[in-house]
């Protein structure tokens, strides 16, 4: 199997000492270096020798095992390249003999014949900086993280309307052995985190802080625009319903952590101003505003199914995604369904197929893909989800969906054939 | 859940540990140089300062600045109680040390007043000691032997050189690992002989940041393999730096893997000045950015353009009448780094041979991989090539739901057949986690139990995560392959 892993915003990992262990290029080498070694030969024999008959091997041969995996980074996103500056890190052994040629091709496919040089020449003159100074970079916005974690959990006036998530809010306690909880409490102190990254199922890179705003009162994508913005120039980009996240990267200076404080507690003043203007009813909605913000949150819904006349093999994981995409190619074959009347044709006994991609921004992963049966959990979530921004839904028109009689398809084909064949 | 020990400190790393003892000891010896102190107080502040200077000298060890022969002078002017000198020679060392007083700041709200852009600029004035680095060497000597040494690198360097550099002596393997962890101005390591392993100097207050390197333990082996041995390692840690190996072992009796291991392996009689000029060969060689060097040449070549791209050179701005404010925005050297050009020293992506190859190759020994390709599209065409490239029509790939847009638009283009994976869902703040090692292993079991195992050709997952969700990739590769 190939593995592809997309380090889209881990291109500065290579460069930090517990970062590193965790990126694909140094497992890759890593377990390379482990395969070839006498003692895997050593522990694969032993493999061998205790199979009982008929059983299969469960650790691969060394003889034949093959390391292949790919990484992508968008450089521009963690170290210093212009916008879109991105690579393409390889370690495949099987690279020369099976897919360089196929990999050329899909490389010219794609790229421009007139690249932009400006671009190149900072992937260049990046490399050299992390070359000399990854390291060091690395570690200080690792540093201006846990400052900016430590300032917000010692402060009673930020505490009052802002919670700084940390590792036991993203990551369930039976995916960490370490047992490591937090960072930083007021109480303890920092806690080390080298046991956690060497052993760790799952765990929380520190340069990003997410902070719960439910407590204001104001949805994320309200504070990003209106209050940090606006008031401040401070540009953010992620949110969800009451959270914002912050980055630090290896750019963020001391000076700039000390403003986005300084933003947030005059935030926090102004709020303490607002809430003391308010009169009982007002309170009231307020305290509501909260709740829904905190606790009213859509259900998140997993991937339904296939819908069967796109699966692969009927009955196993695997769809046809693009067939479905481009059967909708033919303006006859989908038609247009309103959200709010999706659950009663699903009621009426309708299976409802996506025949697009419905990508809700935020967060940003489809919530649909072209094959997919629409499921009961993904309207509500749809219905309870208030943002502005859904690609390919069209509020007009509703969502797009196949005609039943695209999904009856494979039987007409079939007997279309059976007739052929009689014939 | 599983407790194990995890460590717990006052202050997140060393250097802000490094500054608060610094601070202290400022704010003591100024203590120390008022007249009306009465005699309880004295004591007490001296013995805190004797704590804090045999702290910072075990501290100051592993940098070059200030350094040990400084902190010695300090430790000399407070023994032979001259405060006023003390506290000067402390206040010059901080700020020194520090650039500018926003580092010596532990407390960032204290720059409350300022605005941003007047903070930001004063933080780079520091940046004054331009290509300026640390060579560590290991050796187990004297400290009459370290002066020497010391000053017989000092006398090659020479005005002319691009680069210049301060040595730092360690004595034994671990120090040398934490004088890597501690110091980020080292560039190039230089291990002489047989060093000793243990180091002496891991006081309580400094054992929290060494953790790391608790876990090589090499108190078995024999002292001449130490040298090698500490070869390997900081090429697997810290791969970029430069090491060298001094050793008086006949080359017959190398072992290839201490070959392989060190970009060069000197004699105990070889010159220093071989050494010197080796070492900034190295760092020169690290420096040099070959395609931003061709664009930059090409830029100071004057040409004439009769091929596209009017813009080049900024010729059709810079004449203008009215887009003039564009090329005054953005200088004249943007224009003329415009260009449509492969050849005259410049280079072609789609086929490099010169610069752009090059270039690529050193990102791929700075990265770690066999190869690596720029892609001037961003991340979302990176992904398109690579599942292009791997994928053909009605392979099954297995992909975490929520990973990003071009994934799932490379594999309707690819015709691949997705099985989708869900990550674990964090509902009270409407995010996604990660797809946790035993679903992945689901998913496959029920592949193969309907034969269809052997189509699968990729997993394909998002490491981090956009909220900062680290997969264990080890883990996940060895669970997999």
């Amino acid at each position: 199997m190939i593995f592809l892993w997309d380090e889209a915003w881990f291109a500065f990992a290579s460069f930090g000492v517990n970062y590193k262990q965790r990126t694909a290029m140094f497992t890759a080498s890593k377990l390379s270096e482990y395969y070839k070694s006498k003692e895997y030969k050593r522990k694969y024999t032993l493999h061998i020798k205790k199979l009982k008959d008929g059983e299969r091997p469960t650790l691969p041969d060394p003889a034949l095992v093959r390391v292949r995996v790919y990484a992508t980074q968008s450089t521009h996103k963690t170290l210093s390249s212009f916008r879109q500056g991105s690579m393409i890190h390889i370690w495949d052994e099987d690279f020369r003999r099976k897919s360089e040629s196929t990999f050329l091709e899909a490389y010219m496919t794609h790229t421009s014949t007139s690249p932009n040089y400006q671009m190149l020449a900072s992937l260049d003159i990046g490399r050299r900086q992390v070359q000399f100074e990854g390291f060091e970079f690395v570690e200080k916005s690792i540093e201006m993280a846990m400052l900016l974690r430590e300032k917000i959990v010692n402060s009673p006036q930020l505490n009052k309307y802002f919670d700084v998530l940390t590792v036991h809010n993203f990551i369930p306690n039976n995916r960490r052995e370490s047992g490591l909880q937090e960072y930083y409490t007021k109480e303890t102190g920092w806690n080390m985190m080298e046991e956690a990254w060497k052993q760790d199922e799952f765990v929380l890179d520190p340069t990003k802080i997410t902070l719960c705003i439910g407590k204001t009162g104001v949805d994320g994508d309200t504070f990003k625009n209106k209050y940090l913005m606006d008031k401040f120039g401070i540009q953010i980009n992620k949110t969800s319903r009451n959270t914002v996240l912050f980055m630090t990267n290896i750019g963020t200076t001391k000076g700039s952590v000390s403003y986005l404080i300084k933003a947030l507690l005059n935030i926090s003043d102004e709020l303490d101003d607002e809430l003391r203007s308010l009169n009982k009813k007002e309170l009231e909605l307020h305290e509501k505003r909260i709740h829904s913000l905190m606790k009213d949150v859509p259900p998140l819904p997993d991937f339904s199914y296939f819908h069967s006349s796109f699966q692969a093999v009927p009955g196993v994981p695997g769809g046809d995604i693009r067939s479905a995409y481009y059967l909708a190619y033919d303006e006859n074959n989908y038609e247009y369904i309103l959200l709010e009347d999706c659950l009663e044709a699903m009621n009426s006994g309708r299976v409802l197929v996506a025949s697009t991609f419905l990508i809700p921004y935020p967060p940003g992963f489809p919530v649909l893909v072209p094959g997919q049966v629409i499921s009961k959990e993904i309207i509500n979530f749809m219905l309870a989800l208030d943002v502005g921004e859904v690609h390919g839904y069209n509020s007009k028109l509703g969502m797009r969906i196949f005609k039943e009689k695209v999904l009856k398809r494979d039987q007409i084909n079939s007997s279309i054939a059976g007739i052929a064949k009689i014939k | 859940m599983k407790k194990t020990n995890i460590s717990r400190t006052q202050f997140y790393n060393i250097s802000q540990l490094r500054i608060n003892y610094w601070n202290r000891l400022k704010v003591d010896s100024h203590a120390l140089n008022v007249n009306n102190l009465s005699n309880s107080k004295q004591e007490e502040i001296k013995n805190r300062v004797k704590q804090l200077i045999d702290e910072l000298t075990n501290i100051e060890s592993y940098f070059a600045i200030p350094g040990t022969v400084r902190l010695k002078s300090i430790s000399n002017l407070f023994h032979s109680e001259e405060y006023s000198s003390l506290a000067y020679k402390i206040n010059e060392t901080c700020k020194q040390l520090v650039g500018n007083k926003h580092n010596l700041v532990n407390d960032p709200l204290a720059d409350d007043e300022m605005d941003l852009t007047l903070i930001e600029e004063s933080e780079n004035i520091v940046n004054s000691r331009r290509n300026h680095f640390d060579v560590l060497l290991i050796d187990n000597i004297t400290e009459q032997e370290e002066i020497d040494l010391k000053k017989s690198y000092k006398s090659i360097s020479e005005k002319g050189d691009n680069f210049t550099y301060d040595i730092i002596i360690q004595k034994s393997f671990q120090d040398a690992l934490i004088a890597l962890l501690f110091n980020h101005s080292i560039q190039a390591v230089i291990i002489r002989f047989a060093p000793n392993f243990h180091s002496k100097r891991i006081s309580d207050n400094i054992a929290p940041y060494v953790n790391s390197i608790k876990k090589y333990d090499f108190t078995q082996q024999d002292e001449t393999d130490l040298g090698p041995t500490l070869g390997d390692l900081i090429k697997k840690i810290r791969p970029e730096l430069d090491v060298y190996y001094v050793t008086d072992t006949s080359l017959s009796k190398l072992k290839d893997s201490t070959l392989k291991c060190f970009k060069r392996i000197f004699y105990q009689s070889e010159d220093i000045q071989e050494m010197h000029l080796t070492i900034l060969r190295g760092i020169a060689e690290r420096y040099e950015t070959p395609f931003f060097k061709a664009l930059v040449d090409y830029s100071q070549k004057p040409t004439g353009v009769f091929h596209a791209m009017p813009i080049s050179r900024g010729n059709s701005v810079f004449k203008s009448n009215w887009i003039n404010d564009f090329g005054e925005f953005y200088g004249r050297n943007l224009f003329l780094a415009e260009t449509s050009a492969t050849t005259g020293g410049l280079d072609s992506l789609l086929m490099p041979t010169g610069p752009l190859k090059r270039a690529q190759e050193k990102a791929r020994d700075a990265y770690g991989s066999l190869n690596t390709y720029f892609v001037t599209n961003g991340t979302s065409t990176a992904n398109k090539i690579v599942l292009q490239a791997l994928v053909k029509p009605k392979d099954v790939v297995l992909i975490d739901r929520d990973c990003h847009k071009s994934h799932h638009y490379g594999l309707v283009l690819a015709g691949a057949y997705p099985v989708y994976l869900d990550s674990y869902p964090i509902q009270e703040y409407s995010m996604y986690g990660a797809v946790p090692i035993n679903h992945i292993t689901d998913k496959l079991l029920e592949l193969k139990e309907s034969g269809r195992l052997d189509k699968v050709k990729m997993l394909l997952l998002t490491n981090c995560t956009f909220d900062g969700i680290v997969y264990n990739v080890e883990k996940v590769l060895l669970n997999q392959t």
